[in-house]
């Protein structure tokens, strides 16, 4: 695949959101090319199978992008879609079938692959992506993780030369993310795959292991290409472009090892801190007792929630006795595997859902948000939808924020105070009168969250609030949040996101098949890996290394760089 | 709801043609005739079809009786202006224009009345939309789009007519998602029906405008999504053959035999007439 030097506007007349970016892909190569939300990967994607500009409407595509020899401007997407396969960001845009089977079957039945072919193929890729067991259910009634498998299996299955795919692990539990791009990569060593992948900078632990050549794009442009030592290692480059460091790259950075020699894989950086070590043992080292925090008065008292879906035979049970209690103040991350029941619990504690049980209690701030009126619960809780489009109703930013303040018959003074607050939350105010469609996912998940946090809930529950957003945008939401709490609001947070689980969450709650696996600080959870991983949940990548460090002395609980560069100092 | 759920029923495993001609006959037929006497018999068959059949819960069937009973409010007005005594071939007309309630005599449009043969052709219109609507149910739940465009596949359709298809049955499922979940986050936000009328209208206004907006890229959105799987690229090729077996091909038979007959009937013998 030859790029050369496209621009892409999105309408004629707009400003570029490609500029000028040239490359050459050669066959069996795994790129990455990240940046963060906004760089235009996500277009320079779209302009690898022509679905920019043949497939959205007004947009001008300078340059050209040669495939096989072939310019793709002169071939149909439909055809070139045979060599290119492309899983687009969003999954809910791609899923086409009514079953998963069907779903995962359309790519190469369209393309007439043979009927046997056809189911031994489903059954590899449900096998892949870990969708065995779900091939009946209607994927669209799937949670959000489990649907982009769908996405990325219904493109897998028809084993396209290229696959280029658009963040395809956000939504993964963390094992689903390292089987997908397991998954991958064997295709691209067995069959010579070429493997194209962009992420905003919140992955970048996870695809430095499997990545061959790295593009970081920043404002349109492409800042640097390398092979991923070069380029993970070169801090200039990625803080210009407003990404992080792999955690273990920022380790090395801190013990003296910077350059291409620093440790971008746990492999690497386990060799590095034991060359650090020299032979030395930690002394007195051992997982932290947790400090109790002085406990505050329950908030949220859930026992023996039950929920059943209709569908299937039997109907497709979410949650199956769930029971836990959450205090004032605390901050909760609740994870879990794609599929566990988090965001059905949490749809419960707004009651949008009602348990399908009789004896379950659902008791939010001393109502019974089973029974209660809709009007009253939500003076004391809310949530923010995993998708900000699901819950923006208005065309401005400042109308969409008093919209629900509105409707609660505010009076007008309070309204404007408060949106007004809302507004510089995450400093919106120079934007609230910008159109909210003309705004990117990061302002407008700053809108939608702005708009509940405008209510002023004493218990907010956010669903995967760094979802679509770049290291910046999600550490501005988690400070936010933890801010929130300090002030004693109460947080649920619903995550794949285990780093920052680890650096903002007082307290774990891990769901598995719809009941509570464990619940406990960040620590205690996180030094469990055994148990995690039924949950298919992997720590932070800064613990994991701890943990392989044990003969080293190192505990198991180490959840943040800043506490390894201290413990590796000790001796 | 509106959309294909798996269950291994009669009517899941059945081909999506015969399926199609079984129900088409039974609607047809209902459209046909006006005597309530002859429709609710059908009306029993599609619910017994649809309910122990093919086990369509009540929660999938909601926007259909509700659309059903919206029908009778709608209906109920033509049903007032019922009175001529022309209407009726089978049943006695003086017992069918016999007045049960005067409403009023409205200016241009006459004497709204209840009588007996207004409520007779009033029930005979709201059992009709009540067998179309189980029959479409029926099809939608128990037919996997994917079947059917096999089928009409195999039988050389063109690509427009198989993207319509494709279209038809992912249009509105999706619609009623994002209808349910914009219902569910203004519900958080304390937006709510009012029961004033013009306010409540209001209200449907913000759910209907992230609705339009939506409806209006999701043609885009299907073109898109078909395009990058190579839609309309090859032949299409199959996961599960379907086949007409030979009980699909007995109830064709049977089912156009009996709406032979019964299309006789209606034409030579007044069966169905009021």
């Amino acid at each position: 695949m030859n790029v050369d030097r496209i621009v892409y506007r999105r309408h004629a007349g707009d400003l570029e959101a490609v500029k000028d970016v040239h490359f050459t892909v050669r066959k069996g190569e795994y790129l990455l090319i990240t940046g963060p939300v906004g760089s235009g990967k996500s277009s320079l994607l779209y302009s690898l199978n022509g679905a920019i500009p043949q497939l959205i409407p007004n947009s001008k595509l300078e340059g050209e992008v040669d495939v096989f020899g072939r310019n793709i401007a002169d071939v149909d997407v439909a055809e070139i879609s045979k060599s290119i396969g492309l899983v687009l960001e969003d999954p809910d845009t791609q899923i086409t079938q009514m079953t998963v089977e069907d779903d995962l079957a359309f790519g190469p039945a369209n393309m007439g692959l043979p009927p046997e072919k056809l189911r031994e193929r489903v059954e590899y890729v449900a096998k892949s992506v870990r969708l065995e067991g779900l091939q009946k259910r209607n994927p669209r009634s799937l949670s959000g993780g489990q649907k982009q498998a769908v996405a990325i299996g219904g493109v897998l299955s028809f084993m396209p030369q290229i696959i280029a795919l658009d963040e395809p692990i956000s939504m993964l539990d963390p094992i689903g993310k390292t089987q997908i791009l397991s998954v991958l990569k064997q295709l691209n060593k067995q069959y010579g795959m070429t493997v194209i992948v962009t992420d905003s900078g919140m992955e970048v632990e996870s695809f430095a292991d499997y990545a061959d050549r790295v593009m970081v794009m920043s404002k349109g442009r492409m800042l640097k290409t390398g092979n991923p030592h070069d380029v993970l290692t070169d801090t200039e480059v990625i803080k210009a472009s407003g990404l992080r460091l792999p955690q273990v790259t920022e380790l090395c950075i801190r013990l003296g090892t910077s350059g291409p020699a620093a440790a971008i894989t746990l492999d690497e950086a386990e060799k590095v801190v034991e060359r650090k070590m020299n032979g030395r043992k930690l002394q007195n080292s051992h997982a932290e007792l947790f400090e109790k925090k002085a406990e505050s008065e329950p908030i949220v008292v859930v026992k023996n929630l039950c929920h059943t879906y209709p569908g299937l035979e039997k109907g497709i049970e979410a949650l199956r006795g769930v029971t836990f209690t959450i205090r004032k103040g605390e901050f909760i991350a609740l994870i879990g595997q794609n599929g566990s029941g988090k965001s059905t619990l949490a749809l419960h504690l707004v009651g949008i859902l009602k348990p399908t049980n009789r004896d379950a209690v659902v008791e939010v701030a001393g109502l019974n948000a089973a029974k209660c009126r809709s009007k009253e619960l939500i003076r004391r809780i809310n949530y923010v939808y995993q998708n900000p489009d699901d819950q923006i109703f208005c065309e401005k930013v400042k109308e969409e924020i008093s919209l629900g303040l509105k409707a609660q018959g505010v009076t007008p003074d309070e309204v404007e105070k408060r949106t007004t607050q809302a507004l510089n939350i995450f400093g919106l105010e120079p934007l609230k009168d910008e159109y909210i469609v003309h705004l990117d996912r990061g302002r407008r998940t700053y809108t939608a969250i702005s708009s509940i946090m405008a209510l002023e809930p004493d218990i907010l529950i956010i669903d995967e609030p760094t979802t679509g957003l770049d290291e910046r945008d999600s550490l501005a939401v988690m400070r936010e949040l933890q801010r929130l709490a300090r002030e004693g609001k109460t947080v649920i947070a619903i995550t794949h996101n285990m780093n920052l689980a680890a650096a903002y969450a007082d307290r774990i709650i891990v769901l598995h098949e719809g009941t509570v696996l464990l619940d406990g600080p960040p620590k205690e959870v996180f030094a469990q890996s055994d148990v995690l991983a039924k949950s298919y949940i992997a720590p932070p990548q800064i613990t994991q290394l701890a943990q392989r460090l044990k003969p080293l002395g190192f505990p198991p609980d180490v959840l943040s760089v800043d506490e390894m560069v201290e413990l590796v100092g000790r001796t | 709801m509106l959309e294909y759920v798996y269950k291994d029923t009669l009517m899941h495993r059945m081909h999506p043609i015969p399926k199609m001609i079984l129900l088409g006959v039974v609607t047809l037929l209902a459209q046909f005739y006006f005597d309530p006497v002859f429709i609710i018999p059908i009306l029993v068959f599609v619910i017994i079809l649809a309910k122990p059949i093919s086990r369509i819960p009540n929660t999938w069937l909601l926007p259909m009786y509700v659309f059903g009973t919206m029908s009778v409010l709608e209906r109920g007005y033509n049903a007032v202006f019922i009175s001529s005594a022309g209407y009726y071939r089978v049943y006695p007309s003086e017992w069918m224009i016999t007045v049960l309630l005067y409403i009023a005599d409205i200016p241009v449009l006459g004497v709204a009345k209840v009588t007996i043969g207004g409520l007779f052709w009033l029930a005979s219109i709201v059992l009709k939309y009540f067998v179309g609507l189980f029959s479409v149910s029926i099809f939608l739940y128990t037919t996997d789009p994917s079947d059917l465009m096999q089928y009409l596949a195999s039988k050389k359709v063109s690509k427009n007519v198989l993207f319509i298809v494709f279209a038809g049955f992912n249009f509105f499922p999706i619609l009623l998602r994002y209808t349910r979940t914009i219902l569910n986050a203004q519900q958080l936000r304390g937006v709510e029906l009012s029961k004033n009328p013009i306010k409540a209208v209001s209200t449907l206004a913000q759910v209907f405008h992230p609705l339009v907006i939506r409806v209006t890229v999701l043609a885009d959105i299907l073109t898109l999504s078909a395009s990058i799987r190579g839609f309309g690229s090859g032949q299409y090729s199959y996961l599960r053959e379907i086949k007409l077996s030979r009980t699909d091909k007995a109830v064709t038979a049977v089912v156009i035999a009996f709406f032979a007959v019964m299309l006789t009937g209606l034409a030579l013998l007044n069966w169905g007439a009021l």
